[in-house]
Formats: structure tokens, C-alpha cells, sequence
């Protein structure tokens, strides 16, 4: 192409914001970019000429063909075409998740639903017991009969405490590891665990399983945690165990990540410092571990009256605030950055591909509301057929980033797809945001490049 | 751009010298309205090559890092299904927000846009 028919080509072209950027400034006045379609992140220096010409470009747009620092950012999705409709890419990835269903699969396995915990804000009855033996067979020719059309299988083991029925995960472990391996399927692992009963000789058990992701619950200091989270006598506290347990999988060389989940209440939210510096000496610096913050909820449990929750608002603020302190403390920012990532706000139970299966072989789309009746999508038969309740799944897997006209016009809408909380969604028949959109400016903050890592 | 309030509150901390610059650029550009074709929805392949070769080489010369560029953990699954890599997709994976990191999310999910 001559100079002079690229020039032509050039003027034609006429740039704007990408209607999914967020900007925010940072302490010290840099400009810190996101773009919840690409996943991408800037950072831009207050004292250089990019910092003003980055401004002007999202105040007014530009001309022509991007050069410099707008050429990065344009490389970045920051900036598009004047007149390209983004929301057909965001209609793509939603086709792009149903199509999915054909070569992914994803189940959450309850291999027992007791548990040897009685945390005070719990909503779980614990009336099942250990997985039977045709669930277990049933999970395991499931498997197999997909496995022939897989591309990824990914199991998490959820409970009540799913470790205190450590023989059923090996068992199916082993096996999905077999059928996986003869047919090339990808497969991955992970598990919800209270953490007391994750010794030595049990991780390395998982690990061998390929269970390598874990989310494990410290919530707040010792003696915060130990007001929480208390053993089935509810007298005994779990801190010291779990720590342990911690300690040790930190002293592996293995691969692995654990997601520090921390439940923060009133009480506990004033009391952070000293707990953040605690995580400081234990685990910053070693990026298997991620710290991930929640405000403790009336769940559904018997003691809902007495918990001092905070108020939503609040709590989201706080939960931004303390993974920004986090984050900047050298501790794992992994949690953060998935729940801005394409897809990375959108609940599993809006998920074509996913399914909870019961210790009894009962199906459900979502883990925290198993006695409601549109929650019971089916069951598994134990020659490994899924029979699903056809009307009953379909409301689980929303359109609603194509078809909600608040999700369209969002700029989150990337990252959330419009199933931020599908369960939300069908009882009050409105859409629910995820929490960290009404901080995105905290959490680009919390997350932008540290200078000169580009 | 999703959020112009921010934008203008960051306006407010330029110096003279910035905001200057800022005035000229989006003036420039209003002037320009008038003149500026339907234009184009996409770059050609050329054209996108074009985009990438002015990216490095402004990332080459800057001199004190003024822009810095970053990216979330989903592009590292995607760089890793490219190569085809097993492990590194086990490992994207596993860098991936967890299935159930929000269980319990119904307890803060009631703020709408």
C-alpha cells in the first residue's frame, strides 16, 4: 500500500471510548484503564504527554490512525471504531458459552453432606449423609459417557465438608483421571474445604487426584474466627488446625492455589489490620495463595437474627477496600482479577455446562439454595444419565446480556454476562449486579499495573 | 467510555500546560466533525498490522514507562489453548475465579445499575 493510499485508508478511520473502558484515577493522579472485553489494564503516568493525550482521546474521541500511546491502547480494545456496535461481541460470548455445553463439563460433586463444622452464619441442614455407592457409580459412568465429546471436565468438590468423606474423592477422582486421560480430555479440580482436615497426607492424596484448587475460610483473627467458624461440639475453635493444615501446603513445592476466603461481620470488618499483617507474614509474596473478602449474610441459617451482618453497600465498599490493602500487601490479587475477567462475574449456575450433583444423586444448578424447588433440576440414574427437568434448566441459563435492556447498556456487562446471580434473578424476575461493579473504580485501582511492567 | 464523570474530576488536577494540550486535542477534534467520513468498523489485516507495529515501537521508546499495560487472567487461558499446552491450560485454569468463590453471592447482588 503507497504512503499516500494508506494516509487515505488512515483518514477514514475515526476512534472513540470503548463503551466498555473504565477509567479511574489513582492516588498520586495516574490513570488507570479497564476494559471488561479484553480484560485489559493501563497505566498511565500523570506527568507524561500520554496521561493528557489518553484524556483527550476519551473526553472527544480521535482521527485517523492511533499513533503512540493511543496505537497501544487502541491494540488493547481501549479505544474502537467510531460506530462498531461492541454489544455483538458480548452477544458472541454468551452464544459462545451455550455452544460450550457440546465439549465442556462441569460438575459439582457432594461427596457427603455433613459436616464436622457448625459456623454460626451456615445455612446447610446436613440431613444427607456420605454419596451411595449407585451415585458414585453413576458419576463415574457419566463421565465416561461424555468423555468421548470433551474438550475440559472440571470437578469441584463441595459439602457439607467433603473431606470428611476423603474415600469418595479418591474413587471418582481416580476414575475421571483414567476415562480423562484415555480420551484427551483436560481435566481440572478443585474444592470448597473448611481446611481442618486437609493433613499432609490427605493433600497430597488430592494433589495425585488432581485436586489443585482449594478455597479454604479464615475468617479474621483468631478470635474472630474462632466466634464463626467452631467445630460440631460448638465449643472448640478450628484456627490453629486449619493454619496448620496451611502451613504445611505452603511448605510443598506443588502447584496449587487457595483462595483465603475471609467472611467479615461488624464486629470482625473493625479488626482487619491486625489480621491483613497476619496474612503479610504467613503468605505474601507466594502467589498460590489469594485472599478473598465477603460480607457475612443472613443465609438462610437458624442463628440469621443474631449475626451482625453489614449492610450491602457497605460490605461491598469494605470488601473492595480490604483486596486493594490486600493486593498491596504482596498477597495474591487472583481472587480480584477473575471477577473482572470476561465471564469472571457470571455464577456457575448460569452455566450451560454445569450441574451440582447431590449425595443422593439429586441435580441442582446452585449451592446455596437446595430446597428451592426450581433449584431441583433432576437427578443422576446410576448408569450415568442426567435427567433434567428441560423447563426447570432454562431458567437457570439467562440471556440476560442479550435480552435485558439495564445488562446491554452496562459496561460490565463482559464480565457478568447478565448472571451475576441467576437465582437472584428468578425470584424477583430483575436482574442482580455483582457487587464488585458498584466498586469497579476501587477494584481497577486495587488492580492497575505497577509502573514499567509493561 | 463508561464512566465521564470520573473523567472530568480527573481533568480538574491537570496543570496549565496539560489542560492546554487537552483543550487544543479536543478541539481539534470537534473541528473535525464536520469533515469526518462514514468511516470504517474494523481495521483491515494491514491495517491491524500496522496498529501492532506502532504499539511496540512506541513501548520500545518510552522512556520512563508512561503507559503500562496489563491484562486480566482470562487472556492467559486463551494464550494457553493457542499453544495447545496441557499443562499450561491446567494451570490457566487453575489461576481462573473458582466455581463457587461466590457462594453466597445473593447477599451482595442487590445493587443494580
Amino acid at each position: 500500500m503507497s504512503d499516500r493510499s494508506r494516509a487515505l485508508r488512515a483518514a477514514a478511520l475515526s476512534w472513540r471510548a470503548s463503551r466498555f473502558t473504565v477509567a479511574t484515577a489513582l492516588p498520586g493522579g495516574d490513570l488507570a484503564l479497564y476494559n471488561s472485553l479484553t480484560g485489559g489494564l493501563a497505566r498511565i503516568d500523570a506527568t507524561s504527554e500520554a496521561f493528557v493525550v489518553t484524556a483527550a482521546a476519551l473526553h472527544a474521541g480521535f482521527d485517523g490512525m492511533p499513533q503512540g500511546a493511543l496505537a497501544a491502547l487502541a491494540l488493547e480494545g481501549f479505544f474502537v471504531p467510531e460506530g462498531r456496535d461492541e454489544r455483538d461481541e458480548v452477544d458472541a460470548l454468551c452464544a459462545a458459552e451455550r455452544a460450550a455445553a457440546q465439549d465442556r463439563l462441569e460438575l459439582i460433586l457432594m461427596p457427603t453432606e455433613q459436616c464436622n463444622f457448625r459456623c454460626v452464619y451456615c445455612a446447610q441442614t446436613f440431613e444427607k449423609g456420605r454419596m451411595k455407592r449407585d451415585v458414585i457409580d453413576g458419576v463415574v459412568a457419566l463421565i465416561a459417557a461424555r468423555a468421548p465429546h470433551l474438550r475440559y471436565l472440571k470437578i469441584g468438590w463441595f459439602g457439607g465438608e467433603p473431606l470428611t468423606a476423603p474415600e469418595v474423592i479418591a474413587e471418582i477422582g481416580r476414575a475421571a483421571r483414567r476415562i480423562c486421560a484415555e480420551h484427551g480430555v483436560i481435566y481440572s479440580s478443585g474444592m470448597a474445604t473448611n481446611g481442618s482436615l486437609l493433613t499432609p497426607d490427605v493433600f497430597a492424596m488430592l494433589i495425585e487426584n488432581e485436586v489443585r484448587r482449594f478455597q479454604i475460610t479464615l475468617d479474621g483473627t483468631p478470635d474472630h474466627h474462632d466466634r464463626l467458624r467452631l467445630m460440631g461440639d460448638r465449643k472448640r475453635g478450628t484456627f490453629a488446625t486449619i493454619l496448620n493444615n496451611l502451613r504445611a501446603m505452603k511448605a510443598t513445592d506443588e502447584w496449587f492455589g487457595v483462595t483465603l476466603r475471609v467472611n467479615f461481620d461488624a464486629e470482625s470488618a473493625q479488626a482487619m489490620t491486625p489480621f491483613l499483617d497476619f496474612l503479610e507474614t504467613e503468605f505474601a509474596g507466594d502467589a498460590r495463595f489469594h485472599i478473598d473478602f465477603h460480607p457475612v449474610g443472613r443465609w438462610g441459617g437458624p442463628q440469621d437474627d443474631a449475626l451482625a451482618v453489614c449492610d450491602a453497600q457497605d460490605s461491598a465498599q469494605r470488601s473492595i477496600e480490604l483486596a486493594g490493602a490486600a493486593i498491596g500487601r504482596g498477597l495474591g490479587d487472583a481472587a480480584l482479577r477473575g471477577r473482572l475477567s470476561v465471564g469472571g462475574s457470571k455464577c456457575y449456575a448460569g452455566r450451560p455446562y454445569s450441574f451440582v450433583v447431590g449425595s443422593d444423586g439429586a441435580l441442582y444448578k446452585c449451592t446455596v439454595a437446595f430446597d428451592e424447588p426450581l433449584n431441583q433440576i433432576g437427578a443422576l440414574t446410576p448408569s450415568g444419565e442426567l435427567v433434567i427437568d428441560a423447563d426447570k434448566h432454562a431458567r437457570w441459563i439467562g440471556r440476560g446480556a442479550e435480552e435485558d435492556a439495564g445488562c446491554r447498556a452496562c459496561s460490565f456487562a463482559p464480565a457478568c454476562q447478565g448472571d451475576a446471580c441467576p437465582l437472584a434473578r428468578i425470584r424477583s424476575g430483575e436482574r442482580a449486579c455483582p457487587s464488585v461493579k458498584s466498586q469497579i473504580g476501587a477494584a481497577v485501582a486495587a488492580l492497575a499495573p505497577a509502573r514499567g511492567r509493561s | 467510555m463508561a464512566n465521564s464523570k470520573e473523567l472530568d474530576e480527573l481533568l480538574k488536577t491537570m496543570n496549565e500546560s496539560q489542560q492546554e494540550l487537552f483543550r487544543k486535542l479536543t478541539a481539534a477534534r470537534t473541528a473535525s466533525a464536520a469533515l469526518r467520513p462514514a468511516g470504517k468498523l474494523q481495521l483491515s489485516p494491514a491495517e491491524q498490522q500496522l496498529l501492532k507495529q506502532e504499539a511496540e515501537s512506541f513501548k520500545a521508546k518510552q522512556r520512563s514507562a508512561a503507559l503500562t499495560i496489563g491484562q486480566l487472567v482470562t487472556t492467559q487461558l486463551d494464550a494457553a489453548v493457542r499453544t495447545g499446552d496441557v499443562e499450561e491450560i491446567r494451570r490457566a485454569i487453575l489461576g481462573q475465579h473458582g466455581a463457587w468463590d461466590d457462594c453466597n453471592c445473593t447477599s451482595g447482588s442487590s445493587l443494580k445499575s
